[in-house]
């Protein structure tokens, strides 16, 4: 993958991100319900946090 | 007593940042930076966390659930496009030598003075209610635990007799002008600041991992213990997810972009991020670096909450202080000390940062221009100014923290530590629409930023701080109930009877609606100055101009080097400005001795080494005092500005312009290709002819200018000497000869080339051909004593059907060109002719130095000569060899060499041979 | 006092003619038939005016003009172009190089000599062809 279309994937990941934590989405997993004993807003709220986090490591760091 | 050893630790920790920040700066000093990496930068960021956040978090938790996070959910999210956005601003800043965010809008709009003040009040303002936090969760975690082991209870910052937050308040005051203040040139790194900042990143980060494994591990049995206890508890389980009560998605959404504008623009953000980068290679790593940080920081938040809201159910503890109050009530007391000492990091590393990027504001985009503009300070008199700087910077300082003061008494503590930094984050937000605009469009101008700024921040005053100062002691007064004089439309927390929001997105709606109706509006309708186009082109392209040399100079005036130098020294002190000058000298080759008047480089660069101590505005004015400068002439700048960037824009649509017209031909497919084809063939052949006809008349201009040259010669002195007249006549002869050789094999080419050509085609034997041949070559070989051999077979065979004159043609031209290509002496030329097959294969060797690689691929070329060009130009018209490859071509055959250079050449043609049973 | 010439040009013919008329004029005359030995010629020789032809084998007339006037003035050392390539455009670049005139083949010896005294005759007057 050259530069620029790892450039452009950044775009695309804070597209994915607003989208993540924005109204549908949030409110589809805004349950209190224990999933591993963690509630399962607060399980997905840190999950596409680290999603997106994973992301843009990925996008800088891999090479080639 | 933990009271006691509480102060000893915190000044212990105090004197440690001192001697990492000196150890930085000593490091610095040698060339051998410690905050040159990535992972120094991310931490260094790690300033976004502040008191804010290590006490507030929780207390915010406490109420709101996952109300927290949005303020780290919207860093995060940005941080994925630091990559575009932050590199710009880090570029733009570097090459302007940024000092401030102040200094950024100034220059950007012009080196405006006025717009650089007017960002300093609002930065300052809008910090104060920021900072006045730090100093309320500082002297609150004191208090409790100065208190310690009294039973615990709201903190009263005046119950211990002295007030605990005007000390606490002094003893930052003086640590930051010791910390903040030790340099002058504010563009070089603070190597040492951003070490200990980093250091202070660490240690709150560990300190609150620390407490959050303690609470939820040894006081709770994991986090998965107090979720369940949570979720039991009626009065807790509504935390667990977003709702009314605690946060709604509007709010989430608003607090998402407000924190995505603060991470850009809070100054200390900027301090951090923009001006102490090193390299913007680093941001890469930060980029999802600092994130990670972030949610790391965030793990235990919501545990510790609930933690709180379990064990102080029914006791009146505040729960921006659960993080204190829980190893206190377990009776942790060193581990409560711990988390004193992050909590004190937390603050700290925000007051530091925060105060010296204000008091630079305050200093180089406030007070300078204001000084100088009011001939207080006057550039050209004697004087070291270079202090003055600093002492203003220390006043500031003091001025800011003891607002942070008196904000804090005045609100007391009826507000939540998040919603106090709330307002500072929405200050900051007014600077977007001209910072953005400022650096990606190049419309905006300063009347734009000026209006949108004000417009936007007296919003913001209006529906946030004031309004604020209205609910003292939590009971909203008439003011906010009923708006000013009764008008309901301007209650401040329902602008134009806006209902349904929050104060905050509140108060960010309407104040940005104004500030981006103001800036696009004003900047539509005025014109721009010449130094606004300037800076707006230098900002917003900064990506095109490779380096600073590159710039455009918009300047004409006159300046002496010595006025410039001893303008430089008043500010940078004498062996600075030396060093700056001989730099320069160095890289220009300059020689100051011999320089006497100033270029625009030079000012240019000395306009730069100032704004690099007093801020862009501010420079342009100590500038303006020695220079004398002429107004440029619109056109003129058009002119500049075109000789350098038009070029690289023109280029780029040019090839956007094929690019889109790539995309059309290729859906219209085949007959387009083959139009296009058919056109390039055409073009092609027409370049072909015209270099032909070039070409041609070079070779022809030749001879005649020899020809013309002596014949004028001879013409002027008859009383020439017989013998050079001979000589002479002998020349004009000669290329006489030469020209008319040249026309004739010109129409022969075209004949053969157009095939008007006669052929007349007959029973052609080779063998007696080449003898003929080597016959008719015989004088010219012998005059340079060049042996010719044949090797012949002498078969009836060797005969081919063909023009017999044009193969003798080739073959004396093929012979002329061995002889004229062998040696001096010993020159050797050897015919051959053989069969092949059904091939006639003619060879003509000769010994001569050969002909290069190169050479064999154009000496078939019109025009094209072969032979050591060092040794001038051999003689011949350059179209025999084309010409002979014609008429080979044209009977079907193929002429080319074989040559190794250095052992002769070899020139081979070949014709087919009739069937056996011949025709 | 007679001014040094030096001819570039690889045309024999045109060299031995040049060489005539410089020496008939009474300037002291050398000769380069290649880029590089013009190169060579200019520091040894030390010219005070250099007949340039365009095309050279190896290293051409403009990258020589250029060459001349990173080290050399207008008055320092006077060039003047010839060339049998009489386009527009070669001229235009040849003058905005450097050249003091330009001179196209065949060319008349009565207008090439006064052209070069204008350059090496002080007290004449002292403007290029430009224009």
């Amino acid at each position: 993958m050259s530069r620029d279309v790892r450039h452009q994937w950044l775009v695309v990941i804070f597209g994915l991100g607003c989208l993540l934590f924005s109204f549908p989405l949030l409110a589809l997993f805004n349950h209190a319900a224990l999933i591993f004993g963690v509630p399962l807003s607060v399980l997905y709220v840190f999950a596409a946090w680290l999603v997106v986090i994973g992301l843009t490591f990925l996008s800088h760091e891999r090479r080639n | 007593m933990i009271g006691g050893v509480m102060i000893v630790v915190a000044l212990a920790y105090l004197g440690v940042l001192f001697a990492i920040a000196y150890y930085g700066d000593w490091r610095a000093e040698r060339g051998r930076s410690i905050i040159n990496n990535p992972y120094v930068y991310a931490l260094s960021m790690g300033v976004y966390c502040t008191a804010w956040t290590y006490y507030g978090s929780v207390g915010r938790a406490a109420s709101s659930g996952l109300g927290f996070l949005p303020i780290y959910i919207g860093p995060t999210l940005i941080a994925v496009l630091w990559w575009f956005v932050l590199r710009k601003m880090v570029r733009i800043s570097r090459v302007n030598r940024i000092t401030t965010i102040a200094d950024f809008m100034a220059s950007r709009y012009g080196k405006s003075t006025s717009l650089g003040g007017l960002v300093t009040v609002i930065a300052v303002v809008g910090i104060v209610p920021y900072i006045s936090l730090q100093l309320d969760a500082v002297s609150a975690s004191f208090t409790l635990l100065w208190q310690h082991p009294q039973p615990v209870g709201a903190p009263s910052v005046t119950r211990s007799g002295l007030d605990t937050a005007l000390w606490v308040t002094l003893g930052m005051a003086a640590f930051a002008v010791l910390f903040g203040t030790r340099h002058l040139d504010v563009t070089e790194h603070h190597e040492g600041l951003v070490a200990a900042i980093a250091f202070e990143s660490i240690v709150k980060l560990a300190a609150f991992l620390t407490v959050g494994v303690f609470v939820s591990f040894v006081l709770f049995g994991g986090p998965a213990d107090l979720f369940g206890q949570a979720q039991q508890d009626p009065a807790l389980a509504g935390l667990l997810t977003l709702n009314d009560a605690t946060l709604d998605y509007g709010q989430w959404a608003w607090l998402t972009g407000l924190s995505m504008l603060a991470i850009l623009f809070l100054p200390r953000q900027f301090q951090m991020a923009v001006l102490e980068n090193m390299d913007e290679q680093h941001i890469r790593k930060a980029s999802w670096l600092f994130p990670l940080y972030l949610l790391v920081i965030n793990l235990f938040v919501l545990p510790i909450a609930l933690a709180g809201l379990i064990t102080f159910r029914n006791q009146p503890m505040d729960a921006d202080l659960y993080v204190l109050g829980l190893p206190l009530m377990a009776g942790s007391e060193l581990l409560a000390l711990f988390v004193f000492i992050g909590g004190l990091s937390a603050a700290t590393s925000m007051v530091i940062v925060d105060t010296v990027a204000l008091s630079t504001m305050v200093s180089n985009d406030l007070m300078m221009p204001l000084l100088l503009q009011l001939r207080i300070l006057r550039p050209g008199e004697r004087g070291d100014y270079g202090g003055v700087l600093l002492a203003i910077r220390r006043v500031a300082i003091v001025v800011i923290m003891l607002l942070g003061y008196v904000y804090f008494r005045v609100t007391d503590d009826a507000a939540s530590l998040v919603s106090i930094g709330l307002i500072s984050f929405a200050a900051v937000a007014q600077f977007a629409p001209a910072f953005l605009g400022g650096i990606y469009w190049k419309g905006g101008t300063r009347a734009g930023a000026l209006a949108g700024l004000i417009s936007g921040f007296l919003v913001w005053a209006y529906t946030l701080p004031l309004a604020t100062l209205h609910s003292i002691s939590g009971a909203p007064d008439a003011f906010l109930l009923n708006g000013p004089w009764g008008i309901a439309w301007l209650r401040p927390y329902n602008l134009f009877g806006l209902t349904g929001m929050d104060p905050v997105a509140h108060a960010l709606f309407w104040s940005l609606f104004a500030n981006i109706a103001a800036y696009v509006g004003v900047s539509l309708l005025t014109r721009p100055t010449v130094l606004e186009q300037g800076q707006a082109a230098r900002f917003v392209d900064v990506f095109n101009y490779a380096t600073n040399s590159d710039a455009v100079f918009l300047w004409r005036g006159t300046a002496t080097v010595q006025a410039l130098r001893s303008l430089l020294e008043r500010f940078l002190g004498v062996a600075r400005t030396e060093r700056l000058l001989d730099d320069y000298a160095h890289r220009r080759g300059v020689d100051w001795a011999a320089t006497q008047q100033a270029d625009a480089e030079l000012v240019q660069h000395a306009e730069r080494m100032l704004a690099g101590a007093m801020g862009a505005a501010s420079a342009r004015v100590a500038i303006a005092s020695v220079v004398q400068e002429e107004r440029l002439s619109m056109d003129e700048v058009l002119r500049i500005l075109d000789e350098t960037s038009q070029v690289r824009a023109y280029s780029r649509q040019l090839e956007s312009r094929t690019q889109q017209l790539e995309q059309k031909s290729r859906e219209l497919e085949a007959a387009t290709t083959e139009l296009r084809a058919a056109n390039e063939r055409l073009q092609e052949l027409d370049r072909l002819k015209d270099d032909f006809i070039s070409t041609v008349t070079h070779e022809l201009r030749t001879p005649l200018t020899s020809i013309r040259a002596f014949s004028e010669i001879l013409h002027d002195n008859p009383t020439l000497d017989p013998e050079r007249r001979m000589r002479f006549l002998a020349i004009i002869l000669k290329e006489s000869e030469r020209l008319t050789r040249l026309i004739n094999q010109v129409l022969d080419l075209a004949k053969l080339e157009s095939g008007a050509a006669e052929w007349n085609t007959t029973e052609v034997n080779m063998t007696t051909l080449i003898g003929e041949a080597i016959t008719a070559s015989g004088g010219m070989a012998a005059e340079k004593g060049v042996q010719i051999s044949t090797e012949l077979e002498a078969e009836p065979s060797l005969t081919v059907w063909a023009d017999r004159d044009r193969i003798m043609q080739v073959m004396l031209n093929l012979l002329s060109n061995a002889v004229k290509f062998c040696p001096t002496e010993g020159g050797r030329v050897l015919v051959s002719a053989a069969r092949q097959g059904r091939w006639l294969v003619v060879r003509v060797a000769d010994n001569g130095q050969g002909i290069t690689r190169e050479d064999q691929k154009v000496i078939f070329d019109k025009f094209r000569q072969g032979g050591d060009q060092r040794r001038g130009r051999p003689q011949g018209t350059g179209l025999g060899l084309p010409i002979s490859a014609q008429i080979i071509d044209h009977f079907g055959g193929k002429l080319w060499v074989e040559s190794t250079p250095g052992e002769g050449a070899t020139f081979i043609f070949t014709l087919p041979l009739p069937a056996d049973d011949k025709p | 006092m007679p001014g040094k010439v030096l001819i570039v040009d690889d045309e024999a013919n045109i060299v031995i003619s040049l060489e005539f008329l410089m020496e008939q004029a009474g300037y002291t005359v050398d000769v380069a038939r290649t880029g590089e030995e013009a190169i060579d010629k200019i520091d040894r020789f030390h010219p005070d005016l250099v007949l340039l032809d365009v095309m050279l084998p190896g290293v051409n007339g403009f990258d020589i003009l250029q060459r001349i006037r990173q080290r050399f003035t207008l008055h320092q050392m006077a060039v003047i172009m010839l060339t049998a390539k009489g386009r527009e455009v070669e001229v235009t670049k040849g003058l905005a190089l450097g050249a003091n005139a330009y001179i196209t083949k065949p060319f008349s010896t009565r207008d090439l000599l006064a052209e070069v005294r204008r350059y090496l005759e002080p007290g004449e007057e002292h403007e290029t062809l430009a224009n």
